[in-house]
This record gives structure tokens, sequence and C-alpha cells, in this order.
């Protein structure tokens, strides 16, 4: 299996997404159910398979993170409309996971068969795969927080929906933020037995701190008796909260502050 | 403003107050020299914290600013602080700043709030009759507050006694010397000795590329389809010829004959025009590289192998009489009398030659109560997961 055979399993389980985006809409559960979970196991089976030939798990290039990502969002979806039946929840994740799907179809980067003596560890799949699903779960808040803010004008309805919607928000927000708390930590505790140190300051670390302190203010500002004025400061501010996440994932391998600083740089040569 | 009840704005002007302060303390007597706070000065000054904080708490119901401080008015605002100056470092890249008044100040403030935080909540624990849930809730809190405060205190604090220390070893000559890596190199007797058996390198299988002939720049799509013949993991150049040998010696490179067929409107061509074979090898420290010419604009060639395992075999004494035989490998270090080798380094020049092994040796007295609270934090991150759980089930 290799990256040749990735539109393959990519574009019949984002048709399945698309479908099952669409019989939630029409609210026909059972197909939502099957479509979106055939779909995930389209593409958890491709994931497996570069898994079983590259002999290692496919997490080290940005490309390969994108493959979880993509993975990670209809599955948060999945939860989350089975928990709450939003109806559109779906949709929003299927387009998330075709973005980077997209992506990875169309700006392949190199995909490099090896791994660094460093990344050969029993905690590399947990930190990353964790971290992966957190990061779908803000996409996914993310989303829902645009959708709000650009739906508020239509007042009647913003009165009825929102309330609802912003617990939804926090709750995708709590579980993500355990996961965040959970890779870095696990990302800590490995970086001592890599590296001697549990947590140097290096450029993603930075801004793995400024992402979390960025979801705690979110965390802490939700506890404070909402108003109308704090529930919109809530949702800009995990919007940018989310742009820090983009940072502090990708952004520092372009950032000039980072160059050649970064031990976190795997993909760059 | 400044009229009780105080809100976000006084927090807002207390974070502005004390990065004005952190300048002026910054302009006059400089960086925080981390290093002064080595044991016992840096005990003392826990110590002292709690008492102060343990003090201030007791008052909380006497003075208005500390009862203010415990609440999401004093909280929110302090949370941005702390976002803005790690902001800053971010995007600046100044590692400066983690000795820089400002930045400090406002994580003692952000750090004062959270301990106070953790006192009240583990003594809300014990207070009066509770409801299960609401009891689960306060221990979530406890876990988070508490075992963040440990970790970020005590690593803090703790951070001037740790020792670390580089040691080069080379075969057969056992070594018990170290150079200080944060201060100036400075050599040190250690109560350890380590003696290198052997060091060793796996590498993955060699790959080829396709460079360009004139700019050396790597070609993505090259129209050439390479197949490798033979491949000597230890070979020589043979002597006025174009071919390699094997060869098992110091300095040995990795060379293989390839094939290299160029691919015609997607057929693999058969043609003479479009096959080229030869040697390629990424070299040695006594051998060159070579590149097998394929047409005027590319060649191919073998990069460097990339390292699958850098290994050390060792045995340490320690002074108490201790003798240990170990394999030393990255992420795979050696613990023993409360240090920890790794494996760093070793004679790049000479690569998998190298009778030269670099490690680092790490002490560090107040680990075990940053991983107390790292475990903690975790465990209020698990508990966090499941009580936000039980409530998506309650909507």
């Amino acid at each position: 299996m290799t990256w040749s055979h990735f539109p393959y399993f990519a574009l019949p389980a984002v048709l399945c997404w698309i479908a099952g985006a669409w019989f939630s809409i029409k609210e026909r559960k059972a197909q939502t159910f099957a479509m979106t979970a055939l779909g995930i196991l389209i593409f958890f089976a491709y994931i497996i398979g570069m898994w079983i030939s590259l002999d290692r798990p496919p997490l080290r290039t940005m490309g390969e993170t994108r493959l979880w990502y993509s993975f990670f969002m209809p599955v948060a979806g999945l939860i989350t409309w089975s928990r709450w039946r939003y109806r559109w929840i779906l949709s929003f994740s299927t387009l998330m996971a075709l973005v980077f799907v997209c992506i990875n179809l169309f700006k392949p980067e190199i995909h490099s068969t090896t791994l660094m003596p460093a990344l050969q560890s029993p905690w590399f799949a947990p930190h990353v795969i964790v971290y992966m699903f957190c990061y779908a779960l803000f996409g996914a808040a993310t989303c829902v927080a645009l959708f709000l803010l650009v739906k508020k004008h239509t007042p009647q309805e913003h009165k009825t929906s929102s309330p609802q919607t912003l617990d939804l928000i926090d709750n995708l927000i709590n579980v993500g933020l355990s996961f965040m708390t959970i890779g870095m930590l696990f990302g800590a505790l490995w970086a001592k037995e890599a590296w001697g140190t549990y947590w140097a300051w290096d450029p993603k670390e930075t801004w793995a701190a400024i992402t979390w302190l960025c979801y705690l203010v979110y965390v802490h500002a939700r506890l404070h008796r909402p108003t109308p004025a704090r529930n919109r400061f809530c949702l800009w501010f995990l919007i940018f909260s989310f742009a820090c996440l983009q940072m502090c994932w990708w952004g520092i391998n372009y950032l000039p502050a980072a160059q050649g600083k970064s031990v976190h740089t795997y993909n760059m040569k | 403003m400044w009229n009780k009840p105080w809100s976000f704005k006084e927090s807002a002007l207390i974070g502005g107050g004390l990065l004005v302060v952190g300048t002026l303390l910054q302009l006059t007597i400089g960086a925080i020299d981390w290093s002064l706070l080595s044991a016992p000065i840096n005990v003392i000054l826990l110590v002292t914290y709690l008492l102060v904080l343990g003090v201030f708490y007791a008052m909380r119901k006497h003075i208005y600013f500390i009862a203010w401080s415990m609440t999401l008015h004093a909280a929110i605002p302090a949370l941005l602080c702390g976002v803005a100056v790690t902001l800053l470092m971010g995007l600046t890249g100044w590692d400066e700043m983690l000795s820089a008044w400002p930045f400090v100040l406002i994580y003692i403030w952000l750090m004062s709030i959270v301990g106070l935080i953790a006192f009240d909540r583990i003594l809300r624990l014990f207070r009066g009759p509770q409801v299960a849930s609401s009891r689960l809730a306060t221990f979530t809190s406890v876990l988070n507050h508490a075992g963040l405060f440990m970790a970020m205190v005590c690593g803090t604090l703790g951070n001037a006694d740790m020792q670390r220390l580089h040691m080069t070893v080379k075969v057969g000559q056992p070594e018990w010397r170290a150079a200080d890596a944060d201060r100036q190199g400075l050599i040190q007797d250690l109560p350890i000795a380590i003696e290198l058996h052997s060091f060793t390198i796996d590498e993955y299988p060699p790959q080829y590329t396709i460079i360009d002939n004139e700019t050396g720049q790597v070609i993505q799509d090259a129209p050439w389809q390479i197949v490798q013949d033979t491949l000597f993991e230890y070979a020589a150049p043979r002597p006025e010829s174009d071919s390699y040998v094997e060869w098992r010696s110091m300095g040995a490179c990795t060379a293989s004959h390839i094939t290299a067929l160029r691919e015609v409107s997607g057929v693999t061509g058969g043609s003479e025009a479009s096959k080229v074979e030869g040697w390629v090898s990424c070299g040695s420290f006594m051998f060159p590289y070579r590149a097998l010419h394929l047409d005027e604009r590319c060649s191919a060639v073998m990069p460097e192998r990339e390292p699958k395992r850098y290994a050390s075999e060792v045995t340490v004494y320690s002074e108490g009489g201790e003798k240990v035989d170990a394999v030393i490998e990255v992420n795979h270090p050696l613990e023993i009398e409360g240090w920890k080798i790794y494996q760093l380094s070793y004679d790049e020049a000479l690569g998998r030659w190298s009778d030269t092994s670099v490690f680092e040796l790490v002490r560090d007295p107040w680990l075990p109560w940053v991983y107390t609270g790292i475990y903690m934090l975790l465990a209020g991150a698990l508990l966090t997961f499941f009580t936000s759980k039980k409530k998506i089930s309650q909507l």
C-alpha cells in the first residue's frame, strides 16, 4: 500500500461521508450511521495498510498526520451526532475531512519510509493520535463557533438555539482539552526518556503551551455567568485559539523565529 | 475602577502593572539568574511561598484582594496575560524570555491563583456533607490545579539543581569526567564511570534518488526507474576501475550496482538508449561518494543512509561498587544511582566507524515531585473527560 493507492480509498470514503451527511439532514438515522461508519472503515483500512507497508505507524510526516485528522473528523462528528442528533454536524465534519483529503491528494509531501531513532518509542503513537483526535474535536468546535457567529444575524432563531449549541461547543472543548492535556503530558514523559528533559521550551512546545492556555481561557470564561457579549468573546476567542493551534501543528515549520531550532520538524530537511 | 466588587478591569490592570514592574526590574537589575536558586535556596523559597499562600488563604475573608484573586474575574485576565507573554515568546523565538522579569512575574501571579484555588479545593473536599457528583467535581479540580501547581513550581525551582553533563567515551578507555552542558563546559569528576565496549549504528536500507547534474537538487518526477542489482553493505572502490568489491574493514562504505530504466510514455523502455547501469555509493570518511551519470540532465545517487538505531554497549561502575552491563540507546536511557544516562552523539566524521560515544548524564532530584504533578494532571484530564461525558448523557 502506498500513497498512489490513496485516491481509491479516499474517494469512496468521502462519498460515504457525504451520503451520511445527506441522510442526517434528511433525519434518516440508520442510513446516516451506516454510511458514515462505512466511510470511516474504508479510510481506516487505508491507514492500517500504510501502517503495515511502512512497517511503522504513519504518524511522521505532515501528510500522515493529515491522514489521521481526516479520519478523526468524521469519528468525532459521528460521536457528537449520536449524542445530540445535530443534523448539520456531519456536514461540517465531512467538509473538514474533505479539505484535508484534498490537501493530501493535490499537495502530497515527500513521504519518507524511515523512522529516526528518537521517534522509535512506545510513546510515539499515543502522543500523536491523542493530539490528532483533540485537533479534530477543536476543529469541529471551531466550525460550530463560526456557524454561530455567522448565523447570529437572524435574531429569533439565535435566541432559541444558541445556548444549547454553546453547550455542544463546551462539551467538544472539554473533551478536546482533556485529550490535549493527555497528549502534552505524554509528550513530556516521552521527552524525558528521549532527550533527558520533560520540557525544553522548544518552539513546538512553546506553541503547545500557548494553545493549551488559550483553551483554558475558554473553559474558565464559560464557567462565568453567560451574557451575550461574553458568549461572543468566547466564540471569537475560540477562533483565535484554533489559529494558534494551526501554528503549533504546522505553522512553526514556516515561522522564521522557529527555523532550525525545533527538534519537532521531522518532515523538513 | 477599584470600587468593590472588583471585576476583570482590575485584574487586567494588575497584569499590566506586573508587566511594567517587570520591565523596570529587567532594565535595572537585569535578567533572573536561575542558577542562584540551587539548594537549599529553592527549598527555602518553596516553603516560604507555600506558607505565604497558606496565610493568604486563611486571611481571605479579611483581605478583599485575596478573596477576589480566587474568582474568575481575576483568573481569566491572568490567563490572558499568560497567553500574551507566551505568544510573544512563540512569535519572536526569544528564549531569554524565560529569565525575563515580566514573563516570570505573570507566571508567578498565575501560579499563585492556581495555588490558592488548589488550597481551597483540597479543604472543600473535607468540608461538610456533599453529593457524590459534586465531590467528584471538586476532586477533579484538586487534581488539575494542585497537579499543575506542583509540576510548574517544582519544575521551575528544581531547575537549578538539575545537572546535565556530557561525557565523551572512547572504546576501551573508562571515563569518569564529564563537561557541564549548561555552565561553560566545566569539567567535573563523577561518582560513576563508563566503559565503552562498542558503539554501533544500524542503518535503513539505502535509497536512490535522481539529482540535477548542475544544481544538485533532487528531481521528484524524473522519468527513470531504478533497480538495485547488487548491494555491498561494506565495500571499497576497486583501484583504477569503476566498480566496487566487498571489503569489511574500517572506513568501508555502502555501494550498490544499479540499473536505471527510462520510462517512455508510460512504458518501461528496453532499448539501448534508455538503460544505464553502474555503481553508486554514499561514500564514507575514507572514500568519496559516487554518482551514476544517466543523461545530460540528471544522475542517480545514493544519499547518506538514514540511521535506524544508535547503541552503545557499556559497563557502568559506581563509587558504591555497583557494576552494571547495559546497552544504552536513544529512548532507552540507563538509570543508576540517581543518574540517567542517555545516548547523545558519536564521532560524526567517522559515522558508523565511530569508536567514540557521547552520553548525556542527567540528575534531577526534584523529578519525583514534578512527576507527581504530571500524573495528577493526567488523572485530572481523564476525570474531566469522563465527567464531561456524563454531562453529555444528561443533556
